[in-house]
């Protein structure tokens, strides 16, 4: 049984010359962490830490690790499979959920890289650790397939711990509920994950995550390979082809959303959200307009269209959201 | 030229007719280097890859000895193997000078060296990715042990060779602890140094003739071997 929780700390290595800085991470039971920020900003060694593969270290076998870059050795993606600390058959069925169950005979060097990752996200999931530790493990798979992969890894990590690195906040959002936002080796903000998104801790925090709108929704219906999603009541139509009544997640860019001071005619945006300006405040060079109420959402507007717009706190105002601009995550 | 000819004249009737005392001699040449062969592999090939795997002090001085030992002379090899063997020795009451055996002893020592240390260096010359990903697995150490030999096969097989080519072509040490004793300890280098000392220089070549055969032979199929393992790299 795993303890409350694990705490890993760079602190133990004070000369490993990593670029971590003083770094501390516990990891409780059931957490489900996504690592979040630039190239350089220390992700990996963090996971290496965790893991106890860096140099100088002892592998931690609470953990399974899967690197950044995977190695399958020479033979089959079934001998590889098998070097995992997992029960053969339990990695078979991930390896088969995953879509690699038929090419797990051949040869490792007949498989695509989406193979290979998938063969050695199998290989990572199929044990009984305590602690899961990925890196990166979307980055080959493609876009299509990323939700699938998502719940795959949901599903093997069910009751264990799961940190992910990535440099995506929709891979973020499909696979964990917390956000560690680390920067020059530095944990920048760690919270839930919406709440980071939402609230950046600061400055450097916000120009990473950007400013958007996380919102949960619900499917109700599909009119032509498109979905229309209930979000607080607001129906919005998405890029999806996930079920009727599946609960998603949604990011919308707050760049990408046009503020209008009348109800839009023949524009090209499918989505118009009417509501109050509740908030305006400045980010950067822009001007952040958050609406009262359900969903919440904010746009980022230059100061001169601010101006034009007549904005003001309580102003009636139109959000148009194009639909190719919502990146829709399947959520459980 | 007429020399020349004479001499190759005289390895041609050397090699069809010298009968039985030729095939001992291979027979004898193949068994000893084979078994040499064999056993420094199976000793060599897995120490090479713990050497390049494990972090222990001492690594560096093992690795110092492991690189005098592939260059050492097989004079000094013989000198130490008939020291150890001679009837006074500490292994004397054995019996095994002159035989064999003690050139199997004495030409393993001189391969394991060869084994160890390309084995050692085809490990590390892994991939960073792979090498990372071997940490990650942490596997146990006789199971990481085969999985590297397979993936470093071709280095695997370079060393094998390397091993057969030096016992095969060595002559000082068999010759220290073997005697040349005609149909006893006789191998195709000492028989060849036996021969060109009293000047029947046919037979000399025609054992040389053979005993590049024997080596073009066994190289040719240690290559198509690791042909065959890099065709699934």
């Amino acid at each position: 049984m795993m303890p409350e929780e694990l705490v890993f700390s760079s602190l133990r290595y004070p000369d490993d010359g990593s670029v971590l800085d003083g770094v501390t991470v516990a990891v409780g039971a059931a957490d489900r962490v996504a690592v979040f920020g630039p190239n350089g900003a220390g992700k990996s060694t963090l996971l290496r830490m965790i893991a106890g593969t860096a140099p100088g270290m002892d592998r931690d076998r609470r953990v399974a690790y899967l690197p950044q870059s995977p190695h399958l050795f020479r033979g089959t993606g079934t001998t590889n499979l098998d070097l995992g600390s997992g029960d053969h058959y339990r990695a078979l069925s991930i390896a088969d959920a995953l879509g690699v169950g038929p090419v797990l005979g051949s040869d490792i060097s007949k498989l695509s890289g989406g193979e290979r990752q998938r063969v050695a996200l199998a290989r990572a999931l199929s044990g009984t650790e305590e602690v899961v530790a990925l890196d990166e493990p979307m980055a080959p798979i493609d876009q299509r397939d990323r939700s699938l992969v998502a719940g795959v890894i949901r599903e093997a990590t069910s009751g264990r711990a799961l940190l992910c690195v990535t440099h995506s906040i929709e891979v973020a959002a499909a696979v964990a509920n917390e956000l560690i936002l680390m920067d020059h080796g530095r944990i920048l903000q760690r919270g839930d994950l919406h709440d980071v998104l939402a609230l950046p801790v600061d400055q450097r925090a916000s120009e990473l995550v950007g400013v958007s709108n996380v919102v949960a929704a619900t499917v109700a219906a599909h009119t032509a390979g498109f979905a229309v999603v209930d979000v607080a009541g607001v129906p919005l139509v998405v890029m999806t082809d996930a079920a009727i009544g599946s609960e998603v997640v949604l990011r919308i860019p707050a760049e990408s959303i046009a503020v209008h001071k009348e109800a839009p005619e023949g524009s090209s945006y499918r989505n118009v959200v009417e509501g109050t300006v509740d908030n305006m405040v400045p980010r950067g060079a822009l001007v952040e307009v958050a609406l009262l109420g359900d969903p919440g959402l904010v746009a980022l507007v230059t100061p001169g269209a601010a101006d034009a717009l007549e904005l003001a706190v309580g102003a009636r105002v139109w959000f148009g959201v194009k639909t190719a601009a919502i990146s829709v995550i399947v959520q459980r | 030229m007429s020399f020349i000819s004479d001499v190759l004249s005289d390895a041609w009737s050397y090699l069809s007719g010298s009968g039985s005392q030729l095939g001992e001699i291979v027979v004898l040449t193949l068994v000893v280097s084979l078994s040499a062969t064999a056993l420094a592999a199976v000793v060599g090939v897995p120490m090479g890859v713990r050497l390049a795997r494990a972090r222990f002090s001492g690594r560096t001085a093992v690795m110092a000895i492991v690189n005098v030992g592939m260059g050492i002379p097989p004079v000094l090899a013989g000198l130490f193997v008939l020291l150890l063997l001679w009837g006074d020795g500490p292994f004397g009451s054995l019996d095994l000078l002159f035989t064999p055996v003690a050139m199997i002893i004495v030409q393993t020592l001189l391969a394991l060296p060869i084994a160890v240390g390309l084995t050692a260096g085809a490990v590390s010359g892994l991939s960073r990715s792979a090498e990372e990903q071997l940490r990650a697995l942490d596997l146990p150490v006789v199971a990481e042990t085969r999985l590297l030999i397979a993936e470093v096969r071709t280095g695997v097989l370079a060393a094998v060779a390397a091993s057969f080519g030096r016992v095969v072509s060595e002559v000082g040490a068999v010759i220290i602890v073997g005697g040349n004793i005609a149909g006893e300890t006789r191998v195709l280098t000492t028989a060849i140094v036996q021969e060109s000392r009293q000047a029947r220089f046919g037979a000399a070549v025609a054992l040389g003739v053979v005993l590049l055969g024997i080596s073009l032979v066994v190289n040719v199929g240690l290559t198509w071997l690791q042909g065959w393992g890099a065709d699934d790299a």
